[in-house]
C-alpha cells in the first residue's frame, strides 16, 4: 500500500549504509531532515508539496539519478539560500518560496508491496556537500507505479514558507 | 484497456452565476497550461525539460472532458516535461500527467469508492480511464 508506514524500519537499501561520496559528511541518518527547495508556486499544494516537486522521470530515468534533496540538519536558512544560489546556477531566474521538509526516516519507511519504496543516499559534491538523492528501491518500476509512489512523498514532505525548519 | 465516458453536464446551467465563474476559472486554467509551452527548461530548474506542445494539447483535451462545474485541478509544469493536473481532497487523490507521448498517466485513489489504481494508457481525447472517471464524478 502506497504511503503505508512500516512498524519498524525495513532492511536498508544497498548504498545507504556506506558513504557514497568522498565530499559528503557521511551516510544519511534516519533522523536527519531533508528538504526540497520550492521556487515555483505550482509545486505547492496547501501545506504539502504537490506532484511537481517530485518529477517521475527523476526517479525512473537512470540518467537523472534520483530526486535531489538537501540535508539541512544544523543549517540556517540563510546558509541554505546561499548554497542554493551557488549550486543551482541560475540565481537570477529563481525565487525562494520556501522548502518542503521531511525526516529521512519517514521517506525510508514508505512502502511498496511490503518492501521499501525509496532509498536515500548521500551524494555530496564539491561545494554542495549536503546534497543527497532519493532513489527508487526497485528502478525497474513502471512510470505509473512511480506516480503512485510519489503520493507517499507528497504525504511526508511538508511545505514551509518560513524559516522554522532550520536551526 | 478500460475506458468510460465522463458524466455529462451537471445541474449547473449556462445562466447560473456559479457556472459563469467556473467557465472563467477553466479559461484561466487553459491559459496557464498554454503558457507552459513557452517555458524554458532552465526556468524549471537545473537539467529540466519543459513540457512540449503535444503535452499541452493533451492537457487541454483532458480539460474538455471534465464535467461542468466540477472542482478544478491544480496544474503544474514539471521539470521532467510533464503537464500535471492534481486533485487532492480529504477523500480523493488524483494525479494525472501528460508528457506528449500520446498517453495519459494517472494515479487515482479514493477509499470510499474502493479505487486505488495507477496506469499509463493511450489518450484519444474522447474517453478517460475508468478510475479517473469515477473519481471525477465523486469530486
Amino acid at each position: 500500500m502506497n504511503g503505508a508506514v512500516a512498524a519498524s524500519p525495513p532492511a536498508p537499501c544497498p548504498g545507504e549504509s556506506k558513504r557514497q561520496s568522498a565530499y559528503s559528511p557521511g551516510v544519511v541518518r534516519d533522523e536527519e531532515r531533508l528538504c526540497r527547495i520550492v521556487h515555483r508556486v505550482e509545486a505547492v499544494a496547501g501545506s504539502s508539496l504537490g506532484p511537481a516537486a517530485f518529477p517521475v522521470k527523476d526517479l525512473c530515468d537512470p540518467e537523472r539519478r534520483g530526486i535531489s534533496v538537501i540535508r539541512i540538519e544544523g543549517m540556517t536558512a540563510s546558509e541554505c539560500r546561499r548554497l542554493v544560489r551557488t549550486a543551482f546556477g541560475h540565481p537570477a531566474r529563481w525565487t525562494w518560496l520556501g522548502i518542503g521538509a521531511a525526516t529521512c526516516g519517514r521517506v525510508r519507511n514508505l512502502l511498496h508491496e511490503g518492501a521499501r519504496a525509496f532509498c536515500v543516499v548521500d551524494d555530496g559534491k564539491p561545494g554542495f556537500e549536503r546534497h543527497a538523492l532519493i532513489r527508487l528501491q526497485d528502478p525497474r518500476l513502471r512510470r505509473s507505479t512511480v506516480r503512485r509512489l510519489r503520493a507517499g512523498l507528497i504525504e511526508v514532505f511538508r511545505y514551509q514558507a518560513d524559516d522554522d525548519a532550520f536551526g | 484497456m478500460a475506458h468510460q465516458p465522463v458524466a455529462g453536464p451537471s445541474s449547473l446551467t449556462d445562466a447560473a452565476p456559479s457556472y459563469d465563474a467556473w467557465k472563467a476559472a477553466i479559461r484561466g486554467l487553459r491559459e496557464r497550461i498554454g503558457d507552459y509551452e513557452s517555458l524554458s527548461g532552465e526556468e524549471l530548474g537545473p537539467g529540466a525539460e519543459a513540457p512540449n506542445a503535444k503535452a499541452v494539447v493533451d492537457a487541454h483535451r483532458f480539460l474538455d472532458l471534465l464535467p461542468r462545474g466540477i472542482r478544478l485541478p491544480r496544474t503544474a509544469p514539471v521539470s521532467d516535461g510533464e503537464v500535471n493536473l492534481f486533485w487532492k481532497t480529504s477523500r480523493v487523490h488524483l494525479d494525472v500527467g501528460f508528457y506528449g507521448d500520446g498517453n495519459i498517466d494517472y494515479y487515482a485513489r479514493c477509499e470510499e469508492l474502493d479505487v486505488d489504481d495507477d496506469g499509463s494508457e493511450v489518450f484519444d481525447g474522447r474517453t478517460l480511464p475508468v478510475a479517473i472517471g469515477k473519481l471525477l464524478n465523486a469530486l
